[in-house]
């Protein structure tokens, strides 16, 4: 192999002119059908498919729900039945591909979160059929109070996607991650020229400025081992005693993906659908069995479970917390319990003796 | 776009079409019903090990997961013995023989058979629990020449309210199998003893040599503590004293949630757990 060097990376990123930025979306939407963040009034903004590239806001930071519903319904069709003939694979009708646009670093971690999620002993059929026609362009943002990725190292991404853009001001630094990236790029004409030096330049300094630019801080590392020493920690019955058990939390959650099954018949008393539909583990029902036995009695045991199972099991698992620090959950409780106070509070406060 | 990893995907939540073929009324608002698939291959091929589950779907109303109740040294039907609790269960106990239902699996872990091999065993129970040993005590009884002493204690409050209790009457005849069953406590009314109280009572004149027993026990998990003690005491390993929990369950794969433990799922890593893995998860008790 004497002599041989990988091509420059170079090769793998291109610029953009940012006011190019419709043409990209033109170009992408001739790829698939275009999904992305669009306005709401109010000034939220929902993730959904769109008729018109012109519909997306490419500058959205957080949308209320997650990409994961596009990925994963809210609502899924498992399986069609009959009375005396059984069960039968509910298909999908349209197979066609999906660009998903303007995934930010943290909902492309929790995307190769649910991957894994669903795949392991089990391969759940229905989301890989999603999934393997699901291309990602992902964007880069800029944290408000709520961000905390830079505490759960999901602020960057080195993989996940086919294409992500970085803004520097005027341009785009665009990394071409795939292969069908790549096909992008090449269909794509004029609108990508080649990185020049100044460009990482940029780069580097945006980087930089981005890590500065985060208001809180959580300590991840050693989380495992003193959750576990303070597992009855005093404040569980505190969270307890405000959280609603509302579920917003794991409804707006881009990892969370526990769900409940329901049969429902069709009027002809014959035929019927069995549906799964997102679950929380904070409602009172989720760990209540048919004796009326509830093992998840207290709203205590049910957010401990929450964090626990995110931050702790997770890292068991797989290797690290499902929290992508992405904020979504501190937006949407209506109790006002942010994850970043919780984590740091189990650090901080002493033991109750 | 994410490769596809391996080949065809199955798919796992499907059930296949199985009957009921027989139903017999238990005391206490049990049933024992026979099912077979309707795939008469299934029947056979359907391999499993004593402790693990199955989702059964009653059709239209829905699925929930069952122990299942027979040996896997009994192939071409299963056994299922179930308690009337719930919406399932309701529905289930109001179908007929030969009524079409659903059945995937088999899932969990089960009771971990090889490492037993050449092992003692005892196998206790609490009262109405008993049946939960049956799929081992069977497949032990069944595979005899590979288990050493095989002991059973179980105290029950009253012998013909037992499912299956002439089943378990039928054992006290055998040579190859040590069974003590305490059908009634020594004093009646408040003091008198805990099922689990009398279970170690009846457990205490057994000779069991620790390092090379395994304890297995049927009951409610909140009334071990007393009884690990014992075990503890007579030398037996903390991963050789197993149990099987139950929790509430929608896929039996790994993937609803239902059924945490800690950082376990009892529908992979259980539905049998041991002492030690008791010691090492919150909310086991």
């Amino acid at each position: 192999m004497d002599g041989f060097r990988f091509a420059s990376s170079h090769a793998n990123a291109r610029l953009m002119a940012k006011d190019d930025r419709n043409r990209l979306l033109e170009l992408l939407g001739s790829f698939g059908d275009l999904c992305g963040p669009v306005g709401m009034p109010g000034g939220a903004h929902r993730y959904q498919p769109v008729r018109k590239p012109s519909e997306i806001a490419p500058d959205c930071l957080r949308t209320l729900l997650p990409p994961k519903k596009i990925l994963y319904p809210p609502t899924d069709e498992l399986l069609e039945f009959t009375a005396d003939g059984g069960f039968r694979t509910k298909e999908e009708a349209t197979p066609g591909r999906r660009i998903l646009f303007g995934l930010h670093p943290c909902d492309i971690h929790a995307v190769i979160t649910l991957d894994q999620v669903f795949s392991g002993r089990y391969d759940e059929p229905r989301y890989f059929a999603r999934r393997q026609r699901t291309a990602i362009v992902g964007t880069d943002c800029w944290p408000d109070e709520q961000c905390f990725c830079h505490s759960t190292k999901t602020d960057f991404v080195d993989k996940g996607f086919d294409l992500f853009l970085t803004d520097l001001g005027e341009q785009y630094f665009v990394r071409i991650g795939t292969a069908f990236g790549d096909d992008i790029v090449r269909a794509a004409g004029d609108l990508f020229r080649p990185v020049e030096p100044a460009a990482i330049d940029l780069y580097k300094e945006r980087t930089n400025r981005r890590h500065a630019a985060f208001s809180h801080s959580v300590e991840m590392i050693d989380l495992p081992q003193i959750f576990e020493l303070d597992y009855d920690s005093q404040i569980w019955e505190n969270l307890g005693s405000k959280c609603f058990s509302c579920g917003s939390c794991s409804a707006v959650c881009p990892t969370c993906y526990c769900y409940d099954v329901f049969d429902q018949v069709n009027l002809d008393g014959r035929t019927g659908s069995r549906f799964r539909t997102w679950d929380s583990c904070l409602t009172n029902s989720f760990a209540r069995v048919a004796d009326g036995r509830n093992f998840r009695q207290e709203r205590a045991t049910r957010i401990k479970l929450r964090y626990y199972h995110k931050q702790i099991a997770f890292v068991e698992q797989y290797g690290r917390p499902s929290c992508v620090g992405c904020g979504r959950c501190i937006v949407a409780c209506p109790a006002e319990i942010s994850v970043i106070d919780v984590l740091n509070a189990i650090f901080r406060e002493k033991v109750v003796r | 776009m994410k490769e596809p990893a391996a080949g065809v995907r199955a798919d796992p939540l499907r059930p296949e079409k199985a009957r009921i073929i027989r139903i017999q009324p238990l005391p206490q608002g049990f049933k024992l019903f026979q099912v077979r698939f309707d795939d008469e291959q299934l029947n056979w091929e359907f391999d499993f090990k004593p402790g693990q589950f199955l989702m059964l779907s009653v059709i239209g109303v829905g699925e929930a997961p069952f122990a299942i109740a027979s040996p896997p040294s009994r192939q071409g039907l299963l056994e299922l013995c179930i308690h009337r609790a719930g919406r399932v269960t309701t529905a289930l106990h109001r179908l007929k023989e030969n009524a079409v239902i659903g059945i995937r699996g088999p899932y969990g872990n089960g009771y971990p058979i090889e490492a037993m091999q050449k092992s003692d065993v005892l196998l206790l129970a609490e009262g109405l629990y008993a049946n939960a040993l049956r799929p081992l005590l069977w497949y032990i009884l069944d595979t005899r020449k590979d288990f050493g002493q095989v002991t059973l204690v179980m105290a029950v409050d009253s012998l013909p309210d037992l499912p299956l209790h002439d089943e378990f009457l039928s054992l006290l005849d055998r040579e190859d199998i040590t069974c003590r069953v305490c059908p009634s406590p020594a004093q009646a009314g408040a003091g008198a003893p805990s099922l689990i109280e009398r279970v170690i009572a009846e457990l205490r004149p057994q000779k069991v040599v620790g390092q090379n027993t395994y304890a297995v026990m049927a009951g409610e998990a909140d009334h071990f503590p007393p009884l690990w003690d014992h075990l503890l005491q007579r030398g037996i390993s903390k991963d050789k004293i197993l149990f099987s929990l139950h929790r509430k369950m929608r896929c039996g794969i790994g993937k609803c949630g239902h059924c945490s433990i800690g950082y376990k799922h009892t529908c992979l890593d259980g539905p049998i757990f041991s002492y030690w893995d008791a010691q090492n998860l919150p909310e086991v008790i």
